[in-house]
């Protein structure tokens, strides 16, 4: 499975990893577990694409704000780019830590 | 003045997103300066544009296109290089080759419209095709004349329309008056090429589009 991510994709898929949210709630969410602050067109970019890809869905509009939730695909491919890139960070780690030493 | 922005989207995307993005900038109006907001609603347009045009059917198309232009390029400089260079001839008496050259270029573009609307290609993107088949060949084409003209300046001079020309041209060397005649028609053949391209590719596409029909009947 292609598990390569732009930064919003990952943010946005992680955000949705506990729950549907429309867009107003994707940046709130992702502005505070990352710490990243999202524009409107940065982040509907974003949804385009994962929606095209099948790793999200939409759900019925609530007015104009129209939920968005992670598909069994989506969670898959996010999980595993998630545990490639903490193997990857633990090696650095080590590495540097050793460096230091 | 934000939502105006959202028209720059195209408009496929505008209507599949185009309601939900104008809430969510209505949402953080009160919380983000409106110039990062218009930056960020600009450069997503921008990608939105980027992305719809390299769909994969026009990437198809697009493979397809090249396909043409390169047969008809290989095929043109081959004919330049057997009769500049390889057969040379100090007369002016190449009409009916050139009068062959054309007519083959006309038939490819026509092709690029027929190939295009056979794969389900609109009509804006098979004039796209056939604007862009066109220049290219021409472009391509002068790029050849370009080469041989200069590599094997000592044949190409023997050519009585190139010593008219010269002596016409008020003096210089050879070289520069056959390089200054590349350029004018590097312009000029890649214009011309290009209109004929979009009219020929739509005549193509409606015949491909009649050729689609009966396959699918």
């Amino acid at each position: 499975m292609e598990s390569r991510f732009a930064e919003p994709s990952v943010l946005i898929l992680v955000s949705l990893a506990s729950g549907p949210k429309h867009g107003y709630a994707l940046i709130k969410d992702i502005e505070e577990v990352a710490g990243a602050t999202l524009g409107p067109g940065t982040l509907y970019g974003a949804l385009s694409r994962l929606e095209q890809r099948g790793l999200i869905e939409a759900l019925p509009a609530e007015e104009r704000r129209r939920p968005y939730r992670i598909t069994a695909a989506g969670a898959e491919a996010v999980q595993a780019y998630l545990e490639h890139v903490r193997q990857v960070a633990a090696v650095g780690l080590r590495r540097l830590g050793a460096a230091h030493a | 003045m934000l939502d105006q922005l959202i028209r720059l989207y195209p408009g496929r995307w505008r209507e599949r997103y185009g309601e939900e993005l104008a809430q969510l900038v209505h949402d953080l109006r009160p919380s983000r300066p409106a110039p990062r907001l218009a930056a960020d609603l600009v450069r997503g347009a921008l990608h939105a544009h980027l992305e719809e045009g390299l769909t994969m059917e026009n990437r198809r198309l697009a493979r397809q296109t090249a396909l043409i232009v390169g047969i008809v390029w290989l095929g043109l400089s081959l004919e330049i290089l057997r009769s500049n260079v390889v057969f040379p001839s100090t007369q002016d008496d190449d009409a009916v080759s050139v009068l062959v050259a054309y007519l083959c270029v006309f038939v490819a573009l026509a092709l690029v419209g027929a190939v295009a609307a056979r794969s389900g290609a609109d009509r804006r993107a098979q004039a796209i095709a056939g604007l862009a088949a066109g220049v290219a060949i021409g472009a391509l084409t002068i790029a050849t004349f370009a080469v041989v003209d200069n590599v094997w300046l000592g044949i190409v001079s023997q050519q009585q329309a190139k010593i008219d020309g010269l002596a016409h041209s008020g003096g210089g060397s050879m070289r520069a008056y056959v390089n200054q005649g590349l350029v004018l028609a590097m312009f000029g053949l890649s214009a011309m090429l290009g209109l004929f391209g979009v009219a020929l590719s739509l005549a193509g596409g409606i015949a491909g589009q009649a050729w689609r029909t009966r396959a699918n009947a």
